[in-house]
């Protein structure tokens, strides 16, 4: 017993004793700003957001307690359930597309071919496009008359359709617009496949294995890890998918868009119904955080991390 | 050592400029009137003879959250500037765009820096009434004895004063109408519509003027596809959406007349008549009574400005137009819409100051001067018939300004109560109700039901709230 | 994750392989190069139309078939835009340099303190605190966007610009403090105890030796913390209410919603607040790449 608490004191003793004092002091005060904005900024929120659950508050009249009602309402309201529902279509059908995409960019811009650095900045533009001035585009793109969209399937001998004002066809609107930004994950992918070390790629090919048994044994394997990164990143950030539905749609056409950070955007300042509006955002909290601690413990299957 | 005072140095010009732009950051952004400074000073000290008024008190600035329309903007500072002169006070006009014009005016007030005085239309400010976000006006106004900018109308009454008590001061009483660009009848050799026209008529005429000529599309008519819009429809069948316009308890658009019309104007005018352009077109702007595209339009008088004036007739890009009392439907009387809107006093702490400028902003001499910029219907008798009415056909060809003031003598409420319209709209009529319609992907009697389901949830959830009486 | 950034080349294999095998390999890159110099322009090209289409007159943005240069160069709609406002254009600029420009600066500095105290320094605690940082990645936004408010508005906050610039002045945001202390980590230490035997404190060490060192990923951060408070949406939609505090996202909005029939403003002003974006993007390309590289974020 006392070797381990004796051991104790010796670790701490060494933060605490002489020269190493002066560290640790260093080490929390420079840490200070980070510990001070975590907690005014994001840990006392969180936790006040709790309190607001059990609330209804308009912030014009006193708060109101209301207990569980929030909770249950959070999950008896057709219009929250929509907004997960969307929310999901959303997610699991652009993302996956979306690693494809960048993935196949990011091989072809690891061939021998001209002009790469050009066509990587070419594909990273539309990310530094401002989410407002890309919304005017994209409604323009979408027009149902006018549209370049309609004009493109045209082409290939398909009807005109309508698009953000056809409640089946909003959603994958929006999806299709997500192609667009691809731009990280490609760079990212680029990176990944420049670290593959070429001797394993040679020797492949030495011993007779065509570009397709390069790409499934060898190629994709050593990516996993970055796909499974994008894939996660990427899932986080779908699920809060806001702007381009406010500008372009604003949920509609019958709440086909209303994804669910609009649905709390609007429940809280639009409503002005603060308790309900947290409730919803812990609701969805609970989700990300539940499908990203769940793609953790999958990934032990699928991805193959070097040695170390 | 020189290089430890050149670090001094540097780390003093970095955190200085830090700190100058947090500061720069933190400084309250002050709301930038664009009227001239005031110039009144000298006329205070300059006060001569027994004739002249006493010299207006000195009162502290007030902010005032301004409806954003184009053609208010240049009204509001102007009457902003007269009133810096008349009184040496400062009113600083901040300007809400009208898309979201409520929900920053209620971030404004629930984040705690509420404006002084704020516009409202006469159906959207019950709510902060009831808040006690609002004071009523009742004693000021017979002080100053501006009673005459009220009508004994029940619609203006239902805008402009709750619970007995008068909250709005309205700035203007318009009532829409049908206006009918000229060009397109009498190219079609039809003669204008005249003020004993019924609704059948009407639809006759547009479809009339619905072709294609030289490759370019006209419409008869220019839906306008919101239940707010279409509510003059409605009321006109004979029944109303709610067992009662002010302070509803029961939620009825599912009724077989409602059915009916609505089917109509919100929906079969796009898709089964084709005699107005599509929902999708109209966002592009391509095809609207503007261009010359479409021959009728149900609008108010804020509209004047945009089809017809000076300018526009300078440049040939004009729309002679007028205007007519709507067609005869199923309700003899005619009810027609009103839209009475105007500014309220907000509870702050200069309630006495935002009254001052609030009263000459309603007063003859202000309203006179803000009609004239934006083109709306003064808001006394005075001003309505004898400056309005000749300078309207003067300014814009209107000749049948006095349909205006007389439809205002039928008016009937859109609807007031606990829950604002926009909230009715945006949570259950828009998504449940009017976008099916005008997509064309639902049927009147099928979903209007719904939208029933939905109000009589908000309405219910709002009477939960209230003591019961 | 440690990728470093490379410099950019492409795959080779170094044996000779029979011809057809090469004939066929170059025939099948000369079509890579065709389709992917299609598909960059398919990328490009609704921006560029934007851009093109805000110097037409209203008449020539919605025809058939689409129309691609205007028939006069309009720069007239550029000075319409800009002045139709009752608060002019350069207001809006004005206010989304400062907002921009404060939060940038705030981002950077901390970001390198609380970096420092991570990489170098060691302190009970020091490990939970980093776990904590890297765990906010998975806090979306929405979860304390109300009670943010609320505590704004108990601070009297609301409608000024300091929702929106003071939180970033405490080194809260992980990327750019995990990139950073990646780098600091990877000066060697000698650097460092040279300095504190010469007698210099902290602080001086940090601001004087470690950050003229970390000039490149300080000049990451700053790019990309630049382009997101620029483009931000959300946060000014909630806070900025009366016009004159008003940043360009919020105008270009508000004149889709209230110009809607004038497309040709819309897009002058969407190509306004574009510009400065893509000038900078040319300029730091590679401050881009390297920190999307280094950390994986990058962008909306």
């Amino acid at each position: 017993m006392t070797a381990i608490t004796q051991r104790r004191r010796d670790s701490l003793r060494r933060y605490f004793s002489g020269l190493a004092l002066e560290e640790t002091l260093s080490g929390f005060l420079f840490a200070t700003p980070f510990v001070v904005g975590f907690s005014v900024f994001i840990a006392y929120p969180m936790i006040y957001s709790i309190v607001l659950v059990f609330q209804n508050w308009d912030l014009l009249t006193p708060p109101v307690f209301v207990g569980l009602n929030n909770i249950t309402k959070v999950f008896r309201d057709p219009v929250a359930n929509l907004s997960l529902y969307n929310t999901a279509f959303y997610t699991f059908l652009a993302v996956p597309v979306q690693l494809g995409i960048s993935f196949l960019l990011a091989m072809a811009l690891n061939q021998p071919i001209k002009g790469r650095s050009f066509y990587r900045a070419g594909f990273y533009m539309p990310m530094i496009v401002p989410v407002v001035a890309s919304a005017v585009v994209w409604q323009r793109v979408f027009h149902p008359e006018f549209g370049l969209m309609n004009e493109v399937i045209g082409w290939f001998g398909m009807e005109p359709r309508k698009w953000l004002w056809d409640p089946a066809l909003a959603k994958p609107a929006f999806i299709f617009m997500s192609f667009w930004m691809i731009g990280r994950q490609m760079v990212i992918f680029i990176a990944g496949l420049q670290n593959i070390p070429q001797s394993l790629v040679e020797a492949a090919s030495i011993d007779g294995a065509g570009r397709l048994h390069q790409l499934r044994h060898i190629i994709i394997p050593l990516m996993t890890p970055i796909i499974f990164y994008n894939m996660v990143m990427a899932i986080i950030a779908s699920f809060q998918i806001f702007a381009p539905a406010m500008l372009m749609t604003n949920g509609g056409p019958q709440n086909a868009t209303l994804f669910a950070v609009l649905n709390i955007y609007r429940n809280a300042f639009e409503y002005y119904n603060m308790g309900y509006a947290s409730a919803l955002a812990w609701e969805l909290f609970v989700i990300v955080v539940g499908f990203t601690v769940t793609q953790f413990y999958v990934s032990r299957r699928w991805v193959y991390y070097e040695t170390g | 050592m020189s290089t430890q005072k050149f670090s001094r140095r540097q780390f003093l010009l970095i955190g200085g400029s830090g700190v100058a732009v947090a500061a720069l950051a933190a400084c309250q952004p002050q709301a930038q009137p664009t009227t001239a400074p005031a110039k009144a000073e000298p006329t205070k000290a300059a006060a001569v003879g027994p004739t002249q008024p006493p010299a207006p008190k000195k009162q502290p600035d007030v902010d005032f959250f301004a409806w954003g329309d184009p053609v208010d903007v240049p009204a509001w500072n102007k009457v902003a500037e007269m009133y810096t002169q008349k009184t040496g006070n400062k009113a600083n006009v901040t300007i809400g765009a009208t898309g979201d014009f409520y929900t920053k005016l209620q971030t404004m007030v629930a984040g705690g820096t509420p404006p002084h005085l704020s516009s409202f239309q006469g159906w959207e400010w019950q709510v902060f009434a009831d808040k006690n976000v609002l004071v009523p006006v009742d004693d000021q106004v017979k002080a100053a004895k501006l009673e005459d900018i009220f009508i004994d109308a029940p619609g203006d009454i239902a805008y402009t004063q709750r619970k007995g008590k008068k909250y709005l001061l309205p700035i203007e009483h318009p009532t829409m109408l049908m206006f009918y660009a000229k060009k397109p009848f009498q190219d079609a050799g039809l003669p204008f519509p005249k003020d004993d026209w019924t609704f059948e008529q009407f639809l006759e005429a547009a479809q009339k003027l619905t072709k294609t000529v030289d490759g370019k599309k006209q419409f008869g008519y220019q839906a306008n596809g919101i239940w707010a819009r279409d509510i003059h429809w409605m009321r006109n069948s004979g029944k109303q959406e709610f067992d009662n316009l002010i302070d509803p308890k029961k939620s009825m658009f599912a009724q077989p007349e409602l059915a009916e019309i609505i089917q109509i104007v919100a929906s079969d005018v796009y898709y089964k008549m084709k005699i107005s352009p599509t929902p999708a077109d109209l966002e592009g702007g391509a095809n609207t009574i503007d261009t010359g595209n479409c021959a009728m339009k149900y609008e108010g008088p804020w509209y004047f400005t945009r089809l017809n004036n000076p300018q526009l007739r300078d440049q040939k890009k004009a729309v002679e137009f007028d205007v007519v009392i709507m067609p005869k439907y199923k309700d003899a009387s005619r009810p027609h819409r009103c839209l009475t809107s105007g500014v309220a006093v907000l509870r702050t702490d200069k309630v006495d100051a935002t009254w001052a400028f609030a009263s000459y902003l309603v007063s003859y001499e202000g309203n006179k001067a803000y009609s004239e910029i934006s083109g709306r219907l003064p808001n006394n008798p005075k001003g309505a018939e004898q400056d309005w009415v000749p300078r309207i056909k003067e300014l814009h060809g209107v000749a049948n300004g006095r349909a205006f003031i007389d439809a205002f003598k039928t008016s009937v409420v859109d609807v007031v109560g606990g829950v604002p319209r926009s909230k009715i709209w945006n949570e259950a009529a828009k998504p449940l109700g009017w976008d099916p319609l005008t997509l064309g992907t639902g049927k009147a009697v099928d979903v209007l039901p719904k939208v029933d389901t939905k109000v009589q949830e908000l309405l219910d959830a709002y009477w939960a709230t209230q003591p019961k009486s | 994750m440690n990728i470093a950034a490379k410099s950019f080349r492409p795959m080779r294999t170094a044996f000779r392989r029979p011809s057809w095998v090469r004939i066929r390999e170059v025939a099948m890159l000369v079509a890579l190069q065709i389709f992917m110099t299609l598909l960059v322009i398919s990328f490009l090209v609704p921006t560029i139309w934007m851009v093109l289409s805000s110097f037409k007159a209203s008449t020539e943005l919605f025809v058939h078939p689409i129309k691609w240069l205007p028939d006069e160069w309009l720069w007239g709609n550029y000075v319409r835009a800009a002045t139709v406002f009752p608060v002019g254009f350069q207001r809006f600029a004005l206010n989304t340099l400062i907002i921009t420009s404060a939060a940038t600066l705030g981002t950077v500095l901390s970001s390198v303190v609380v970096a420092y105290s991570f990489a170098r320094l060691r302190w009970p605690g020091r490990e939970f605190f980093f776990g904590l940082l890297l765990a906010t990645v998975m806090l979306p936004e929405v979860v304390t966007l109300v009670p943010r408010f609320i505590m704004f508005r108990n601070f009297k906050w609301v409608g000024t610009f300091l929702p929106l610039t003071a939180p970033f002045w405490f080194g809260t945001a992980t990327f750019y403090v995990f990139l950073i202390r990646q780098f600091l980590r990877g000066i060697p230490m000698e650097l460092e105890d040279a300095a504190r035997i010469d007698g210099a404190s902290r602080l001086r060490t940090l601001w004087q030796i470690l950050m003229p060192l970390s000039k490149p990923v300080l000049a990451t951060v700053a790019v990309f913390s630049a382009l997101q408070h620029y483009n931000d949406f959300m946060g000014p939609l909630i806070y900025l209410n009366r016009m004159d505090t008003w940043t360009m996202a919020l105008a270009v909005r508000s004149y889709n919603s209230q110009y809607a029939a004038q497309w040709e403003m819309i897009f002058a002003v969407s190509t306004m607040m574009l510009i400065p974006m893509v000038l900078l993007f040319i300029v730091a390309q590679r401050y881009f790449v390297r920190g999307i590289t280094m950390t994986g974020f990058g962008g909306q």
